[in-house]
């Protein structure tokens, strides 16, 4: 067999849910498996019916020339963040990584193989998008068969190019930060730096619409994303060979996916074994122990400060989870120079006034997106892997061990989120109500979000695992925090600015939206309190 | 009263697979208990549940007179455990680590400082404490993981292969501490494949086959005149 189809094969065995299915008797492990997979099923079934139901509506109104671009560019940037934030687990440090460097593979095939294996990972999602989108395409805007054709085909070099590029990010910053004693710091920052500008090259594509004067709601989220294939390639490429046939268009996707990941494997081939053992050796240190190194601390502190060590310990873990702290600073110095009533007004797609109502309380409902957004209590119990016999066999409550991974969480991002919160109280002028609702709100939500990912990570502790990937990325607790929080937020949290904006009284929808997150985390907690008493 | 009590243990893994079946022994104040047996014999299911880390069906196991199940906390205060992988907290230092386990059982900062030093100088470990774990080689992480079980003199040391991997000085250095415990009135539990150590070192001695133990007793009055080495293999061997 082809060695890098043996390689993927593996990989794809020892890591999927259906192989525990078929091959495990343990109960428990099953109706974990099983919940898994009927879990991301539900996740992929709202995105299928959320990307045909757009596609479809697009179609309809007569912009099927606008589709194509549609699932391209969300292909696109999913899969270069997605693999950005994985490719440096995935792509070093593997434990497998002696063994099969000591069996006859060329390093090549190790590398691509694992690289092979997050496409395949990706590649579940984007079929899903693709193809539901292209369902509203045909129902919609009946193409042609041939456009079909191409559609379906080319779907599968999509993800190529952006992968690419990420695993290329990844690769550099590896080969950069391998250098440095505080290794994963370095790498982590510098994927931020990265990272961050592009986030503002969406504002930027944003703005250079909204100048455009919008009709329609759908009309100006066809123009978003018709004006993003000028940014995106690939969309525009797609979008060409969908609609007009055009042979150059296909053969630019193929051409260059293919030429860029030979060129870029045979290169990173050739450096990899150099980057990656340097990247797996650690800090050594001569020096004395001092009486300071013995210092007694109470055990949740003790916690606190082994969960702060865990955290700085893991690049996938410090730029997964870190993120959402890192935007929330971002954000709070960019509100001091961006025009918060036109931001709001391009989201909203209407133009709104804000000076008449208290403006300062929407942004704490923006930031609390990010500071929320995955909370490090969704992972740290799964994160104890191996290691969970320490806690295990010391005496100490569970519920001490939990609050001690709350109160890290709560170190992260209510620094961050009240930074953030104030900021925007001084950009806009809050007055003392108005402060004292916006930090209130902010409290409070991290509170709720603190509490539901413990509950959520301690009830969907994951142990076995082989990469760190597994649980932070594609944890059940993650999953199951992510979407009810996210959709908790929009709904419930857009519902109260909304309200509080059309009836200029949000001080007191935002007020009351932080008395329910202060209740679900007073009843988060004390549920956590008497599940840890009962073990 | 007995250090450590099991009776009737049975552990069925996954519904189906019973990996010990009606285990009973006990361990007194001062022994140094040997568990020997096959590769999966089932020692290290037995340890596992000792210990707490792993949930049983059927039997009851109690520490220093507390059943494992019902007050977990009370048994984890007088007990240690080293399991069979130091896998231990990779991004931690190893004073940092021992320093943790210190806080988890309330040892005062006083006390901690000349435990940790004393153990530290006799498994030739000190100089390396202020470095990752991750730094360390497979020895070196079970050393501190011995440090980590010995911080608050425990009433049973319970380890799982204990000798894998030490060098012989630090070999030497554990026998003797596991003497000093015994001294002391404490007890030592652990699992072994080396058996001319086992014959040297313990008072008491277990051997499990298959799940279930075929022998049990003084060392002296299991073996008689033979080695450790052949009652083993007799008793192993299958019918
Ligand atoms: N997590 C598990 N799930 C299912 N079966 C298990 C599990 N762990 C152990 N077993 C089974 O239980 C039996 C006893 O295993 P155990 O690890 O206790 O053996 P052991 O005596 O410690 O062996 P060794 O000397 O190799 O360490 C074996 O048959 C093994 O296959
Ligand atoms: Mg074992």
């Amino acid at each position: 067999m082809n060695e890098q189809i043996l390689l993927l094969k593996t990989m794809l065995t020892s890591s999927s849910n259906i192989n525990v299915l078929r091959h495990s008797d343990d109960k428990k492990k099953r109706s974990m498996a099983t919940g898994n997979i009927i879990g991301f099923g539900f996740i992929y079934l709202l995105l299928a019916m959320y990307t045909g139901g757009v596609s479809f509506g697009m179609s309809y109104f007569g912009l099927s020339e606008s589709v194509p671009v549609l699932p391209a560019t969300i292909i696109f940037a999913l899969s270069f963040f997605l693999t950005l934030f994985k490719a440096h687990g995935i792509l070093f440090g593997f434990k497998e990584i002696d063994l099969l460097m000591s069996m006859p593979f060329t390093v090549k095939n190790v590398v691509s193989s694992r690289f092979l294996f997050m496409y395949i990972e990706n590649l579940k999602w984007t079929l899903v998008l693709s193809f539901s989108s292209l369902i509203g395409y045909i129902i919609g805007g009946r193409p042609s068969a041939l456009s079909v054709i191409i559609w379906v085909v080319l779907t599968f070099f999509l993800p190529v190019i952006p992968m690419l590029v990420a695993a290329l990010i990844s690769a550099l910053v590896g080969g950069i930060g391998a250098g440095f004693k505080h290794k994963n710091i370095v790498l982590t920052i510098l994927t931020f730096i990265l990272v961050i500008p592009l986030f503002f090259v969406r504002f930027f594509i944003e703005d250079t619409i909204k100048n455009n004067k919008i009709e329609e709601v759908v009309t100006g989220s066809a123009d978003a994303f018709s004006n993003a294939s000028d940014f995106i390639p690939t969309a525009k490429w797609f979008s060409d060979a969908v609609n007009d046939h055009s042979i150059p268009a296909i053969v630019l996707i193929f051409a260059i996916s293919i030429t860029a990941y030979e060129v870029f494997f045979f290169v990173f081939s050739k450096f990899y074994k150099r980057i990656n053992s340097k990247l797996s050796e650690s800090h050594t240190s001569k020096a004395k122990i001092k009486d300071k190194d013995f210092r007694a601390e109470s055990v949740v502190m003790s916690i606190c400060f082994k969960e702060a060590k865990r955290f700085t310990g893991s690049v996938t873990y410090m730029t997964n989870i870190g993120m959402g702290a890192v935007m929330s600073v971002v954000f709070g110095i960019a509100i001091l120079f961006i025009n918060v009533n036109k931001m709001i007004s391009s989201m909203a797609g209407v133009e709104v006034d804000l000076s008449s109502v208290s403006a300062s309380l929407v942004v704490p409902v923006l930031v609390y997106f990010f500071t929320g957004m995955v909370p490090s209590t969704a992972c740290s119990m799964s994160l104890e892997g191996k290691n969970y016999w320490i806690i295990q066999t010391l005496p100490v409550k569970m519920m001490d061990v939990l609050k001690g991974k709350m109160l890290f969480n709560l170190f992260l991002f209510l620094p961050v989120g009240l930074f953030a919160t104030v900021m925007s109280c001084i950009s806009l002028k809050a007055n003392f109500v108005e402060v004292i609702v916006a930090l209130c709100f902010t409290i409070t939500a991290n509170l709720f979000s603190t509490t539901y990912g413990m509950l959520v990570g301690a009830k969907n502790m994951q142990l076995d695992w082989e990469n760190e990937i597994q649980v932070i990325k594609q944890g059940r607790a993650v999953a199951s925090y992510l979407l009810p929080n996210m959709l908790g937020t929009m709904f419930i949290g857009g519902g109260a600015v909304a309200l509080g904006i059309a009836f200029k009284i949000l001080p007191i929808t935002i007020g009351l939206l932080s008395a329910v997150y202060l209740l679900l985390a007073i009843l988060f907690y004390s549920r956590l309190n008497r599940q840890m008493l009962r073990n | 009263m007995s250090v450590l009590k099991i009776e009737n243990y049975t552990k069925i893994y996954g519904g189906n697979k019973k990996a010990c079946d009606n285990v009973s022994l006990s361990v007194e104040s001062g022994d140094i208990f040997g568990f020997i047996g096959h590769n999966g014999a089932g020692k290290s299911t037995t340890i596992r549940a000792v210990v707490g880390v792993m949930d049983f069906d059927e039997g009851t196991i109690e520490i220093d007179g507390h059943d494992v199940r019902k007050e977990a906390r009370e048994c984890k205060k007088v007990t240690a455990y080293i399991p069979d992988n130091p896998d231990l907290y990779e991004n931690l230092t190893g004073i940092q680590y021992l320093n943790f386990v210190a806080d988890a059982f309330g040892i005062s900062q006083a006390e901690r400082k000349e435990k940790i030093t004393d153990y530290a100088k006799r498994f030739g470990i000190a100089d390396a404490l202020k470095s990752l774990i991750s730094s360390y080689s497979h020895g070196m992480k079970q050393k501190v993981a011995i440090i980590g079980a010995l911080i608050h003199s425990p009433k049973l040391l319970v380890m799982d292969e204990p000798f894998v991997g030490l060098d012989p000085q630090a070999a030497f250095t554990l026998k003797e501490i596991m003497h000093e415990m015994c001294e002391n009135g404490s007890a030592v539990f652990f699992s072994t494949h080396v058996l001319d150590v086992a014959e040297r070192l313990c008072n008491k001695i277990a051997i499990i086959k298959k799940g279930k133990i075929i022998a049990n007793g003084n060392v002296e009055e299991l073996i008689g005149e033979r080695t450790l080495e052949e009652v083993f293999l007799e008793a192993v061997k299958d019918e």
